[in-house]
């Protein structure tokens, strides 16, 4: 960027009143004034020292947006810093050109006035214009050089291929976190896999002793239903439960103990069938439908509890 | 339950059998008097006695064991002998006893064992390990035929039971006891100090237990008839029933006694497979049901269940068991965590 230090151009403007708002100098700070093309930008930086008190009126800036047919404000940054007794208003003008030329040629941005407001009154500053030359980006007649609209036209620019893997190596690693952290949750809650679901040793005995019945009700289905029974206790307590052993079995596993005068007459019935060669008198004293209610209720107590 | 409970009227021939249970229990109760704080042991005694079957005690020094015989002896009745195991004990010293009479001539008179003659109801064998194996195999043939031959003709003793001890403290100076006579004693029971604190203070404190004469002689004696005795216990075999089911039981019991690897059973630091040597004999097995069976009778059934065997099991079978000789040391460990873990691991029913 060629940076003109254009000298100061004064303005002494014809004062009416000694406190009228005053402007003591102008600066520009101008691009190089060659080699622009359809579309190229330029950035102009101005600066006005003013009296200390004085502002610039914001409704007398240049207006952003087409300026005329041929050029574009595209933006416009004010600032001002206090020095001393004066204070520097600094302007940024961003332009846009859109002349298309046919051979090169100079143009002009045309001047333009501030006005800057004191205490007691209001005093104008002059954008200098600028003159800038601009030139064609193709040849006016390209066949004359052997060339076609096939070679002629530039190929488009292939578009910028934006790269997506950030988001999804985020994507995938979040979702490996929270793979991990569902696992240690698992873990901890003893979800599967962590913990198999203790066995339901009741559960079975009730399916079983359902199929007994549901296929015949006679004696051996009977001895089977509580053959299927006893193997629940067995494994529930972990050792083979013997009639005696029910106190101690229904204090280590509280859940049952409601059932304690079922299991009683259960072990009872057994010990009449299995012991004492008496089937009729087990069937009496403890009918199937009641062996069936009993592993029900054990089975219900067991999915309860566990 | 119906099974349970037919008490009244239970009568074999002429043994009238729940007189006998409640005779049993006063027998019980008596000998508790003496000898406090081992109310199983009473009750495998019991057991024991009314299977017919010979009895070792083992356990400590003082913790009673002597007492207990002597008292249970006392409540039989019966003619009552013992001798004391030593190591110059020969068989001789039981069958006869040689002395000069006052006359100065040579005498021969019958010895501990043929004193009292066919109603000899406890023979009491002290300290038996101190014996030889000499005087071992006598007592073989007194415990498994209940005679011996001397002065060249057999005695009988139908009535006999034999009590012995042995204290399990010293082993200098004695002979354990061969297999084949292990095996001939119904039951080994293990005797331990009473953990419980109140009944080790009544023994410290309690004068009625320093003395043993008057403690014994203060039991009632001959609660149970000696010479009945045969009879009950036939009455008892013929009446409890066993069933398939535990026929069945006690079968697969044996079975994996003697393969505990196959059963299944595992004992930490044990190989189960290498385990079992030989043992669990057929004798031992029908002991196993006979004592089972007045265990059953004794708690008011008429039919033997799998608790039965299973509270006199370890009395009844451990001794018969043999280890291979590297778990032999480890023997009472071993054997007791063994007959657990069969009963946790042989389906019932």
């Amino acid at each position: 960027m060629l940076r003109a230090a254009v000298a100061a151009v004064s303005f002494l403007v014809a004062a009416t009143q000694a406190a009228k708002a005053e402007v003591r100098a102008v600066h520009t700070v101008e691009p190089r004034a060659f080699g622009y093309f359809l579309g190229d930008t330029l950035e102009r930086t101005i600066e006005i020292e003013t009296g200390a008190e004085d502002e610039i009126v914001a409704a007398s800036l240049p207006r952003t947006g087409a300026s005329n047919y041929w050029l574009e404000l595209r933006s416009l940054d004010l600032s001002s810093t206090r020095e001393g007794d004066a204070r520097i208003h600094r302007l940024r003008l961003t332009y846009q050109t859109f002349y298309a030329p046919i051979d090169p040629k100079k143009v002009t941005i045309p001047a333009s006035e501030i006005t800057i407001r004191g205490p007691a009154g209001s005093e104008t500053a002059t954008l200098p214009p600028f003159t800038l030359l601009t030139s064609p980006i193709r040849e006016i007649f390209p066949e004359k050089s052997g060339e076609t609209a096939e070679t002629f036209l530039r190929p488009d620019a292939t578009p910028g291929l934006r790269r997506s893997g950030n988001l999804r190596s985020a994507a995938l690693a979040l979702a490996a976190l929270s793979g991990a952290l569902l696992l240690l949750l698992a873990r901890d809650m003893a979800w599967w896999p962590f913990s198999r679901r203790p066995a339901r040793p009741f559960s079975r005995a009730a399916r079983e002793i359902g199929h007994a019945f549901a296929k015949e009700s006679n004696g051996a289905a009977y001895k089977s239903a509580l053959l299927a029974l006893h193997r629940a206790f067995d494994s529930t307590a972990g050792q083979r439960l013997l009639a005696s052993d029910v106190e101690t079995f229904l204090a280590a596993h509280p859940e049952h103990n409601r059932n304690h005068a079922e299991v009683a007459r259960f072990f009872a019935a057994s010990r009449a069938v299995f012991f004492g060669e008496a089937q009729r008198e087990g069937e009496i004293e403890f009918p199937p439908a009641d062996l069936k209610g009993l592993a029900a209720t054990l089975a219900r107590q067991e999915r309860a509890a566990r | 339950m119906p099974h349970d409970n037919r008490e009244a009227g239970q009568k074999t021939g002429s043994i009238d059998l729940s007189a006998w249970r409640s005779r049993a229990a006063k027998f019980e109760t008596e000998i508790a008097k003496a000898v406090i704080g081992q109310e199983r042991v009473i009750r495998l005694l019991t057991i024991a006695l009314f299977a017919r079957g010979h009895v070792l005690l083992e356990g400590d020094v003082g913790v009673g064991k002597t007492t207990l015989l002597r008292a249970a002896a006392r409540a039989v009745g019966g003619a009552y002998e013992r001798i004391e195991g030593t190591i110059d004990l020969m068989p001789g010293d039981l069958v006869y006893h040689t002395y000069l009479a006052e006359d100065g001539r040579p005498r021969v008179d019958e010895g501990p064992v043929l004193r009292a003659g066919e109603d000899l109801a406890i023979f009491f064998f002290n300290e038996i390990n101190r014996a030889r194996p000499q005087v071992h195999s006598l007592l073989l043939r007194l415990m498994a035929e209940r005679s011996v031959t001397a002065f060249n003709r057999e005695f009988r003793f139908p009535h006999l039971v034999v009590f012995a001890d042995r204290n399990r403290v010293e082993r200098e100076e004695t002979f354990e006891l061969p297999a084949a006579a292990r095996d001939r004693f119904l039951m080994e029971i293990s005797i331990d100090t009473p953990a419980d604190a109140d009944t080790r203070r009544q023994l410290a404190f309690n004068t009625r237990f320093h003395d043993g004469d008057s403690l014994i002689a203060s039991i009632e004696e001959g609660i149970l008839a000696y010479d009945k005795l045969n009879d009950v216990g036939r009455a008892i075999q013929t009446e409890i029933k066993t069933s398939d089911t535990l026929e069945r039981y006690v079968v697969n019991l044996w079975q994996a006694v003697r393969n505990p690897a196959e059963a299944g059973i595992e004992i930490p630091g044990v190989d189960t497979a290498r385990l079992v040597a030989a043992g669990a004999s057929p004798r031992g097995l029908s002991y196993l049901v006979r004592a089972a069976r007045v265990a059953a009778w004794l708690d008011g059934r008429t039919m033997a269940v799998p608790e039965d065997i299973r509270s006199v099991f370890f009395e009844t079978m451990a001794h018969r068991i043999f280890f291979e000789p590297v778990y032999e040391l480890r023997r009472d460990r071993i054997a007791r965590e063994l007959v657990d873990a069969l009963f946790e691991t042989v389906p019932v029913p």
